[in-house]
């Protein structure tokens, strides 16, 4: 335990000295070992290995490999592990039938289920129908799903990709129900009359303005 | 989030290009793509990070014997993938905000550990047969060493893969790392003290691998 705390501080140290110097030099060197004259040993290894990548690697290739022949190996590792991730994610899924119907399971009913994750019932019900597009319905929001009813993200997300469910409407509404297409979650908090003003703004903060930098 | 064009922009390599995105801004979109299981962009944008970075992990890896290099180039590409794609992990994060930083230190634990198995491999690189320097009186100060200059130093950067252990690293360090032969303050890390060598037998190394560039540098200009 206490070797893994000391290798764990020296891996701290490590990251700082390549974070604050730009190329090892001997200067630096000392600097560092008055420092953490307990890491004197580790500091210099780790100095010459470092000197030794920098300066004796990039002229001396005797293999030349294509940028192309790189990019194809490196995408054929990230097959490998997409491969490995979807495996594991199947493997751990928890299977939700009904957001509500799991609620109820965690003793929230539905306004309960809605007060918790900051949304109204009526946009709570939506959530449980499927009727948002996934990609507008902000994390924040996926998130408090997931606390609510003790599961992941990915469990929220897996059941909010699927198809729209055109039943499930168990509250009174005046309006008959109907299958709408997919909505776009900030224009339904713009719209939703059941929501008090300060979540609606809690919510439409969150809004993206753009395609981010 | 509109994955399509998001996959277009991922193109631009010109970082003067106003919609160019950094690589820190690569890895968020791989690993929201990854959460909302966008495969197809989840490719491209790897494919266009890794278009950015391949060649600087295979040429900081390249003074290896070639197997090596495609072990180590292999080993770093799987560990800052598996990071990147470890939704749970901090370090994951870590990449989203120093990419280059993150790379660095990745490609700096791995060259580490290739040295050392390949010391394990020479048996700690037989440095007992190398020529020794004769015993006698040591220099009482280091004499500054002004016989090359950096222009000097930059010509013969690529002359260093003629010479082997120890000569080449004893090189870099001094000529390149600033590093003294010896010190007259004995808590001060010196070639010297690092090889556990009298400075006389460093000396002997340097002009040994000045000699041999010289050699190079000679048959170059053939």
């Amino acid at each position: 335990m206490s070797s893994q705390k000391t290798r764990r501080s020296l891996e701290d140290v490590l990251n700082d000295y390549v974070a604050s110097e730009h190329l090892p030099n001997h200067e630096a060197l000392k600097k560092w070992i008055l420092l953490y004259p307990e890491y004197r040993k580790e500091l210099t290894e780790f100095t010459v290995n470092w000197g030794r990548m920098e300066h004796l690697s990039h002229e001396a290739s005797p293999v030349e490999v294509s940028e192309d022949t790189l990019v194809l190996r490196a995408m054929s590792i990230v097959e490998d592990q997409l491969y490995a991730f979807k495996l594991k994610e199947k493997a751990s899924a928890t299977v939700i039938v009904s957001l509500l119907e799991e609620g109820k399971n965690f003793g929230l009913d539905v306004s309960k289920f809605a007060a918790q994750c900051r949304v109204s019932v009526p946009i709570m019900v939506k959530l449980s129908r499927r009727i948002f597009d996934l990609v507008s319905i902000p994390n924040e929001l996926v998130q408090s799903l997931a606390t609510a009813i003790n599961t992941t993200s990915q469990s929220i997300i897996d059941y909010l990709r699927q198809p729209a469910l055109a039943d499930g409407m168990r509250f009174s509404s005046k309006s008959k129900p109907a299958l709408a297409n997919q909505e776009n979650f900030f224009d339904a908090v713009r719209n939703d009359q059941a929501m008090d003003n300060e979540t609606r703004e809690y919510w439409l903060l969150l809004e993206p303005k753009s395609t981010p930098h | 989030m509109d994955w399509r064009s998001l996959s277009t922009r991922v193109g631009i390599s010109d970082s003067n290009v106003p919609e160019f995105l950094q690589e820190e801004s690569l890895v968020y979109f791989i690993r929201e793509a990854l959460r909302q299981k966008q495969d197809q962009a989840f490719r491209n944008i790897f494919k266009a990070l890794h278009t950015r970075c391949v060649k600087y992990v295979h040429s900081h890896m390249s003074s290896f014997p070639p197997h090596r290099i495609d072990d180590a180039f292999q080993n770093v590409i799987t560990y800052v993938v598996s990071k990147i794609m470890d939704l749970e992990d901090d370090i994951g994060d870590f990449y989203q905000v120093r990419f280059w930083f993150a790379l660095k230190r990745a490609m700096l634990s791995e060259y580490d550990k290739q040295i050392k198995e390949i010391e394990i491999e020479e048996n700690c690189i037989r440095i007992d047969e190398q020529p020794e320097g004769e015993d006698g009186d040591e220099p009482s100060f280091e004499i500054a060493d002004t016989s090359l200059s950096q222009e000097d130093l930059s010509l013969i950067k690529s002359g260093l893969s003629v010479l082997t252990e120890p000569y080449k690293t004893v090189f870099l360090l001094r000529y390149y790392e600033g590093w003294p032969i010896r010190s007259n303050d004995p808590t001060e890390i010196t070639i010297s003290s690092h090889f556990n060598k009298t400075p006389r037998t460093v000396q002997n190394w340097l002009d040994t691998a000045k000699g041999e560039l010289v050699k190079w540098r000679e048959g170059k200009s053939k």
